[in-house]
């Protein structure tokens, strides 16, 4: 499968917010993300067809997206403008639309696909995720890596450690292939257990997303316990964020090592 | 005269300008690009100004406007003449270079577009909900380049001196890949027209200084409010600009949507690609 047919998570859901366009990257593809008032999630092509304005700058008014350039409005779903203020009596072309990709929320993320969109898209198939859903998960602070995805997958699987957490003994690293990875904290795997799911932004750079698996099944919790239990969800993802730092640290500087050329570059 | 380095002679053997001569002063030196050239300028005690590339001295340099104009090879053709700029009761005078990463094509484009006043300068040349632009006329000038004509915009605050809002006419005209003008009608002396131009330095394929100049008639307008004028109206423009995707001017058709309102641009394009552009372009393939 060539990679512009895989699907890749480009933005954590609860980033996406309401009324708002989330910029990003997938395999060298600027992506414009961002949901509509009815919840729907769109990815798009990062530039406005017209004059080529990158759509992350514009308005999300709940139903379209306006370009700040000239006012076009393209519609949630199809892309289709909607509008041409220049012109305000006439009907845009249908062939004025934006480019749109595939995409779908699942895991807590949004997913994109680059590549063609079959006639008639059966249900995208998303990498089955190993620890059932019906755990309780809970997204972690993506991470931005200056470092290619291959580097990235290799140093989690090398060098990731659960250590510093009382229950959790070192790692059990599993790569599903080379963009999903499970990091396990005991043999047994029915403890706690972190999903990194890895985002290509282009071939230098990389995006770290993970979803935590807490241990036992969701239940409400009220009074004591919810604090408790908060308390115990913050201490995860503060434990897993200084975690991926230093992982990325020192990925940064393997990186940086090994192409000196760009030394010249951040120091500009 | 420089040896060129495969830049298409139209612009290689054609006047540009590198400075603002304002910014110039005696005893440091000023260095800046064209065409991806590195160039040094010194100003002489007498107030003459000498440029350079390394060792090598450039003889085509010229004072004019208010800026320092230059050219890298031998020159075919001389600067752009403006007549207004003669006329007594005017304002002669630059109002600000700014730098912008995007090709200075782009940024000629983005001076001639009639649709996006209501947007990028909203509340000053233009506004919602007078978004539709009327029909107007573009033609090729005789010595090359474009001009459209009959172009109607209505504009809340069309000048540093302007009190109300009103419909503007105005005229555009693309006189050098590189060098746009307008004129619009003056507020106060209805049938006379205020000149603005952008000189744009191109620096490289995707980067260039746009230079500012203009030749208001005189009422009640002082320097300083040009300048502040033209530097905030180009301030709104700039984050656009360098939003822009890809960097360089697309000149093929259908690369990007063309519709009537943007009839100026497609010319413009048209005309880039019959005179062989190349720098700041994705030329047809």
């Amino acid at each position: 499968m060539s990679l512009v047919d895989r699907w890749f998570p480009v933005a954590r859901s609860e980033e996406v917010i309401s009324r708002h366009v989330v910029q990003t990257q997938l395999l060298g593809q600027e992506i414009a993300v961002w949901r509509d008032d009815a919840g729907c999630a769109n990815a798009w092509e990062n530039r406005c067809p017209h004059r080529g304005v990158r759509l992350s700058i514009g308005f999300n008014t709940g139903t379209e997206l306006r370009c700040q350039y000239h006012g076009w409005r393209y519609a949630t779903g199809s892309g289709q403008c909607t509008f041409i203020p220049a012109h305000p009596t006439q009907k845009p072309s249908s062939a004025i639309r934006t480019n749109v990709y595939g995409s779908i929320e699942q895991y807590g993320f949004v997913w994109a696909r680059l590549g063609p969109q079959p006639q008639a898209p059966a249900l995208p198939t998303l990498p089955t995720l190993p620890t059932p859903a019906t755990l309780q998960a809970t997204t972690l602070r993506s991470l931005f890596v200056e470092a290619p995805t291959s580097s990235v997958a290799e140093a989690l699987l090398r060098g990731y450690r659960f250590s510093g957490e009382d229950s959790m003994s070192d790692a059990l690293m599993m790569a599903h292939d080379e963009f999903i990875l499970t990091a396990t904290a005991d043999s047994s795997g029915k403890n706690a257990a972190v999903t990194f799911l890895l985002q290509p932004m282009t071939e230098s750079q990389t995006v770290i997303h993970g979803i935590a698996h807490a241990m036992g099944p969701a239940v409400e919790a009220r009074g004591e316990a919810a604090a408790e239990r908060a308390a115990q969800r913050l201490a995860l993802l503060r434990h897993h964020n200084s975690q991926m730092t230093a992982l990325r640290d020192a990925v940064e500087r393997a990186s940086l090592a090994a192409t000196p050329h760009r030394v010249e570059r951040t120091t500009t | 005269m420089l040896k060129n380095s495969n830049i298409e002679s139209v612009l290689w053997d054609d006047w540009h300008v590198v400075a603002e001569l304002a910014r110039l002063t005696r005893f440091r030196r000023f260095v800046t690009t064209l065409l991806g050239v590195s160039i040094m300028l010194e100003l002489d005690p007498t107030g003459n100004v000498s440029a350079r590339r390394g060792d090598e001295t450039i003889a085509s340099v010229q004072i004019k406007y208010g800026f320092v104009w230059m050219c890298l090879g031998s020159p075919t053709r001389d600067i752009v003449e403006f007549a207004e700029c003669r006329e007594s009761d005017r304002l002669v005078a630059t109002a600000g270079s700014v730098r912008v990463a995007v090709s200075g094509l782009r940024a000629v484009e983005n001076f001639l577009d009639l649709s996006h006043l209501a947007f990028v300068h909203a509340g000053y040349l233009g506004e919602e909900p007078h978004t539709e632009i009327k029909q107007y006329t573009v033609r090729p000038l005789a010595e090359g380049g474009i001009i459209a004509t009959g172009c109607q915009v209505y504009q809340p605050k069309a000048s540093p001196i302007a009190t109300e809002g009103y419909d503007v006419d105005y005229i555009y005209a693309v006189l050098r890949p590189y060098i746009v003008v307008l004129y619009k009608a003056n507020p106060v002396e209805l049938t006379r027209k205020d000149m603005i131009a952008l000189f744009v330095q191109p620096i490289s394929e995707e980067s260039c200084v746009a230079h500012a100049f203009t030749c208001y008639l005189k009422h009640g307008i002082d320097p300083a409010a040009v300048r502040s004028f033209q530097q905030f109206i180009f301030g709104q423009d700039r984050p656009i600009l360098e939003n822009q995707l890809p960097k360089r001017l697309p000149l093929g058709v259908g690369t990007e949507v063309q519709v009537r309102a943007d009839g100026s641009s497609a010319a413009y394009r048209r005309w880039l690609s019959d005179a062989g552009i190349r720098f700041g372009a994705i030329p047809v393939t």
